[in-house]
């Protein structure tokens, strides 16, 4: 090597250095390639990787719960994609039970409505419903301001990341939201595979499965994300007991009734049990329950109405092995992600 | 006016604070209303209020002489427990305008905006949480009309979904600073305590008593 190129090698690395230094660690929010613009506001809430940090301890905090005993992690694990593991519905302080089903939480920069009956509109918002809900974390917003500003830790934290000693809700939800907006799971084996990389390839079993996919069910699950802002109905009965009829408790309107949130089926392997009441427990059985469903019901969606799903016993393996495709270790495991606190 | 002259000289004592600012005084029988304390209804039923907090946003001030219209489009909380909540908009010379035309409550945008910093702060008690919006009149107390044991009644007057969209546009004539809210009115008019009592999310009945709110103002 000739002194030149060692000197520019030199600069080079500093300038990284120096960069690095300057504009700290980038916040772990990225735009993946070919998908579409992000729905989430980042003008009001710019990325910064302190705020990162710290909405991702509060995340992990039960210091947001009425007793301090259960945190957004109690609800959203990160190893089942951040959804409530073995619980049909979720458990809140003092072991009290709601309505819902906690899902997985993933790509929520790209949504426009949230919640299965689509009634929050934010991201930011959100928040502020596991926070104050009786049946979750059931804490008072005045309570949990007071009880920010004098912790010590989380009152340094406010000032050092929002410059504020006068912790609001706003500074909360925003930080909150920071490391929400993270969790974008795009490293499956289908997406892998969609970008030609490592080598993957689909075996003849989950060709077929994406095959039967694109038949049956990407017409509400629609790739990239495997959701869609639309209400519908999979043909699911009303629950006598929680008498959740979805959408329409929002709308007001009869032509709601029952429609539920298309969730995603990213991660779909691990965040059991399934549907907005979590009534499914096996993934085979949600594939079962389509091809068991009664299709003159007026009530089903209009894509399953007129594309009923046949499927014979091999080629519910076959879309079973394809749903599995989706699975996202990356995501599932990312370390940027696990539990951790304010240092 | 003569109704709002009287209650200059009644509400004088009342809101000294500096000449200039808009204010908003709710009123029982042409007196200032007051939290807590006994009112008789026209039917003689006793009636008090422990809670009044009312949004205002999307203020159009009409000038008197060119009739430009000033607009002033902030979210304004108003809280009858809080004094300093009753007067706004400090550097507006209010003898400049004729009359002002605003919106009872926050329109749709206003409502998904997500912003929850200052007014919009869910601290405040306006905010429906499961279903992203804000309430735009909150009005709770008691009335031995209402048929239930305990005689509470509840309004969370909002919703701005069609069908039921209830945020309203008010005009007043300016004569002076103030802004009288008719609550007496709003009660003999709009409310039907024996039928009505508890409002709490967007609907029908939300839609129709909202839509009396503006012939209560002056
Ligand atoms: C007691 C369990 C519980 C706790 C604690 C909890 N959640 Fe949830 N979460 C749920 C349930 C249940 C839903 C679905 C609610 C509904 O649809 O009505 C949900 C929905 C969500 C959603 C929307 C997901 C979607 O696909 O629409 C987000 C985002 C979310 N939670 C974030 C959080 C955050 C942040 C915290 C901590 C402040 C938290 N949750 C605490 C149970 C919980
Ligand atoms: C009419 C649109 C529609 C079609 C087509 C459709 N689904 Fe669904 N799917 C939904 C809705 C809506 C839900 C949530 C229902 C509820 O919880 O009430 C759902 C839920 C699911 C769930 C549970 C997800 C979770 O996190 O709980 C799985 C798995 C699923 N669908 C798989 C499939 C498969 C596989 C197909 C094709 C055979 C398919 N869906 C076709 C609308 C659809």
């Amino acid at each position: 090597m000739n002194s030149s190129s060692f000197l520019f090698i030199c600069f080079l690395g500093f300038s990284i250095l120096a960069f690095t230094l300057k504009k700290g660690i980038p916040h772990p929010f990225y735009q993946p390639k070919d998908w579409p613009k992000p729905t989430y506001n980042f003008k009001g809430n710019p990325l910064d990787y302190e705020k990162f940090e710290l909405g991702r301890a509060l995340f992990y905090d039960p210091i947001l719960s009425r007793d301090s005993s259960i945190s957004c992690a109690s609800c959203h694990l990160q190893f089942t994609a951040f959804a409530h593991v073995d619980h049909k519905t979720s458990h809140g302080i003092e072991g009290r039970i709601g309505k819902r089903n906690a899902p997985g939480l993933a790509n929520l920069a790209w949504r426009k409505l949230f919640h299965w009956d689509g009634g929050v509109l934010n991201l930011n918002a959100q928040a502020i419903n596991p926070i104050t809900h009786v049946d979750e974390m059931d804490m008072a917003l005045d309570s949990l301001m007071y009880r920010l500003d004098r912790s010590p830790i989380y009152s340094a934290a406010f000032k050092r990341t929002f410059g504020t000693t006068d912790i609001r809700s706003f500074h909360l939800v925003k930080a909150l939201a920071q490391f929400t907006v993270a969790l974008i799971s795009e490293n499956s084996k289908y997406d892998k595979v969609q970008r030609g990389e490592d080598g993957l390839r689909f075996t003849d079993q989950e060709k077929k499965g994406l095959i039967l996919f694109n038949n049956f069910c990407s017409s509400c699950h629609k790739p990239p994300f495997f959701a869609s802002d639309d209400y519908k109905s999979n043909g699911l009965p009303i629950d006598p007991e929680l008498l959740d009829f979805g959408r329409m408790t929002i709308t007001g309107n009869k032509r709601d009734s029952l429609l539920f949130m298309v969730p995603t089926l990213r991660n779909i392997e691990y965040s059991f049990p399934y549907m907005h009441d979590g009534r499914i427990s096996k993934l085979k059985d949600v594939i079962k329950h389509y091809t068991l469903l009664d299709y003159s019901n007026p009530l089903l969606s209009k894509e399953l109405r007129k594309n009923p799903v046949r499927l014979s016993e091999n080629e519910q393996k076959d879309l079973l092995a394809f749903l599995k495709t989706l699975t996202d270790k990356t995501f599932l495991f990312d370390e940027r992600f696990k539990y951790s606190t304010i240092k | 006016m003569k109704v709002s002259f009287f209650l200059f000289f009644l509400s004088f004592g009342y809101s000294l604070n500096c000449y200039g600012q808009l204010s908003i005084i709710p009123t029982w029988n042409i007196k200032p209303l007051e939290l807590q304390r006994i009112y008789f209804t026209p039917q003689n039923d006793s009636i008090s209020f422990s809670t009044l907090k009312i949004y205002f946003s999307d203020f159009r001030f009409k000038d008197k002489t060119s009739g430009r219209i000033t607009s002033i489009d902030t979210l304004i909380f108003y809280d009858l427990s809080d004094s300093s909540s009753h007067s706004f908009f400090n550097d507006l010379n209010l003898s400049n305008y004729e009359s002002v035309a605003f919106t009872l409550g926050l329109d749709s945008s206003k409502n998904v905006s997500g912003e929850l910093e200052n007014a919009y702060d869910p601290l405040l008690g306006m905010y429906w949480a499961w279903n992203t919006g804000y309430i735009n009149l909150k009005i709770m107390g008691e009335s031995s009309t209402v048929p239930t044991n305990s005689h509470e009644f509840e309004f969370h007057l909002g919703g701005y979904r069609f069908p039921f969209a209830t945020a309203q546009t008010i005009q007043v004539n300016l004569n002076d600073q103030y802004i009288y809210f008719d609550v007496e009115k709003l009660f003999s008019e709009s409310i039907n305590l024996t039928k009505n009592h508890h409002i709490m999310l967007p609907c029908k009945d939300a839609f129709l008593i909202s839509q009396g709110l503006s012939a209560c103002f002056k």
